[in-house]
């Protein structure tokens, strides 16, 4: 379970693109060692918001916190781990050069590229070519990627796009594994199942605007609903 | 130094194992025998031919090699989203300078196999001259440049196409300018000269990079002049770099 100590603190970010303002102002706190779910509507700012947190993209104002003081490039590159949506890898190189390459630079040591195929589900795939991975692997094959540098902070957007059911059970499977190993994990989903299946708290962001933050407990007793699909609806028509 | 190690690698690799990369080498040896036969038509001067033709065989698709692959590599990955994978390990000027790193030493590489098998083929046909092989030094420095450009036109623009454009038009300015240089200082008017020193001097000086008629004939030119062209090209690629890491830097992915 989650515990209360605040890890991330996002303060009124906002992001314009021209005259369109896609963040109007975001709050949000995403404590240590939890699973925060981002959910949304298509176009609700939910990529832009990762990026911006990742440094990709830079907010109009606002400023995010990470242990307490400004969040750096530096702590980015050192503490977070990023699997973008729709993410495809290098086509020229095996599973097991990438990784390896990769943490040549991110300086990991402990943590190999068999280990973090393994605990992706991706055993004996080490010296396949990425060409020839099928969107599931390449899903997987993203979150060892995003594990290399045993990062304190994962954050996944939209990570279980393209995986079939068994394999979607496999990665939720995966980031309980990962909150028990003490990591904090940021991703957003449109499938409210898994949502509810491994988050501590959500963040519902409706056109710009964080509309609601809380337990999805919490979401389904504000709506008297029986799920969270019924809850999202009446939250998403109510703002 | 580790990071941008890293990522030279991953781009290099990525590189090297492209089709386009395997592809450009048979296009060259292709071109080789066609300079064989190119050089049965020059009757007295089928050596000179036969070298000629081979080092302007290797500028060309060495130019054409690391501007496309470049261009696509960079464009691939941004539409892939391993730039943010790679933003999110390695800070902007760490990934910068790293894939340029790895496209410069792709460019190594490819003009070294080109230049064994232009070797081979000299060697062959008994007109290999040794002053061949330094006359490919000053051209690995163009290419260097060049993959400078390229870098800069694919932060500058969001259409790959015109990246790519962008950086054949520098090349082939680069080299046709001195022409023009010379026609207006000989023939053009004061604004004429001026506007031509200004181009001649933002523009990278290929003429001086550029050795391959000594070459062909034999000679070469001074140590010196590998000292100076050293220093010429590495003061050039360091201002674009840093002309790039302004760019870059102001881009979001």
């Amino acid at each position: 379970m989650a515990n209360q100590e605040s890890l991330i603190l996002l303060q009124n970010i906002a992001k314009r693109f021209g005259s369109a303002e896609i963040l109007k102002g975001i709050d949000l706190e995403i404590n240590k060692g939890e699973i925060f779910g981002l959910v949304g509507v298509n176009g609700a700012g939910k990529t832009t918001l990762m990026r911006i947190l990742l440094g990709l993209a830079r907010c109009s104002r606002g400023r995010i916190l990470f242990n307490a003081k400004n969040l750096t490039g530096r702590d980015v590159q050192e503490h977070f781990g990023f699997l973008p949506e729709n993410f495809i890898p290098p086509q020229n190189l095996t599973a097991r050069e990438f990784l390896n390459i990769l943490s040549l630079g991110v300086r990991q040591k402990e943590k190999n590229a068999e280990y973090l195929l393994g605990l992706a589900g991706l055993s004996g795939q080490e010296n396949k070519y990425l060409r020839y991975f099928s969107r599931g692997m390449i899903q997987k094959f993203g979150l060892c990627c995003a594990l290399i540098k045993d990062p304190q902070v994962v954050v996944l957007d939209e990570p279980t796009l393209g995986l079939d059911p068994p394999a979607q059970e496999n990665f939720m499977d995966i980031l309980n594994n990962l909150r028990a190993a003490g990591k904090t994990i940021f991703f957003s989903s449109h499938i409210l199942y898994h949502i509810e299946r491994v988050c501590d708290r959500i963040g519902v962001l409706n056109a710009g605007k964080i509309v609601f933050s809380g337990t999805c407990r919490d979401l389904k007793a504000k709506h008297n609903a029986s799920d969270l699909e019924e809850a999202f609806l009446r939250e998403i028509c109510a703002n | 130094m580790r990071k941008l190690i890293s990522v030279a690698i991953l781009n290099f690799k990525e590189a090297i194992r492209d089709k386009f990369f395997w592809g450009i080498v048979f296009f060259f040896i292709f071109y080789l025998l066609f300079c064989i036969f190119l050089s049965k038509l020059s009757v007295g001067h089928s050596d000179k031919v036969l070298r000629n033709a081979g080092l302007i065989g290797i500028e060309l698709s060495a130019v054409t090699l690391i501007v496309f692959a470049f261009t696509l590599s960079f464009y691939r990955d941004k539409n892939s989203r391993m730039t943010q994978i790679y933003l999110s390990n390695f800070s902007r000027p760490v990934y910068m300078s790293g894939k340029i790193l790895g496209f410069i030493a792709l460019a190594l590489a490819y003009l070294l196999l080109a230049a064994l098998l232009y070797a081979s083929l000299l060697y062959l046909f008994g007109v290999f001259h040794p002053a061949v092989l330094p006359a490919l030094y000053p051209l690995f420095l163009k290419i260097a440049i060049i993959v400078g450009f390229a870098s800069l036109f694919c932060y500058v623009f969001s259409s790959s196409l015109l990246a790519l454009l962008s950086s054949l038009f520098i090349y082939a300015s680069s080299v046709l300018v001195v022409s023009a240089f010379n026609i207006v200082s000989a023939y053009g008017s004061s604004p004429q000269k001026f506007m031509i020193r200004l181009v001649y001097a933002f523009l990278p000086n290929m003429d001086k990079l550029d050795i391959r008629p000594l070459a062909v004939w034999g000679t070469l030119p001074p140590p010196d002049y590998f000292f100076a062209v050293t220093l010429y090209s590495g003061v050039y690629i360091l201002l674009l770099w840093l002309v790039n890491l302004v760019v870059f830097n102001s881009k979001e992915y």
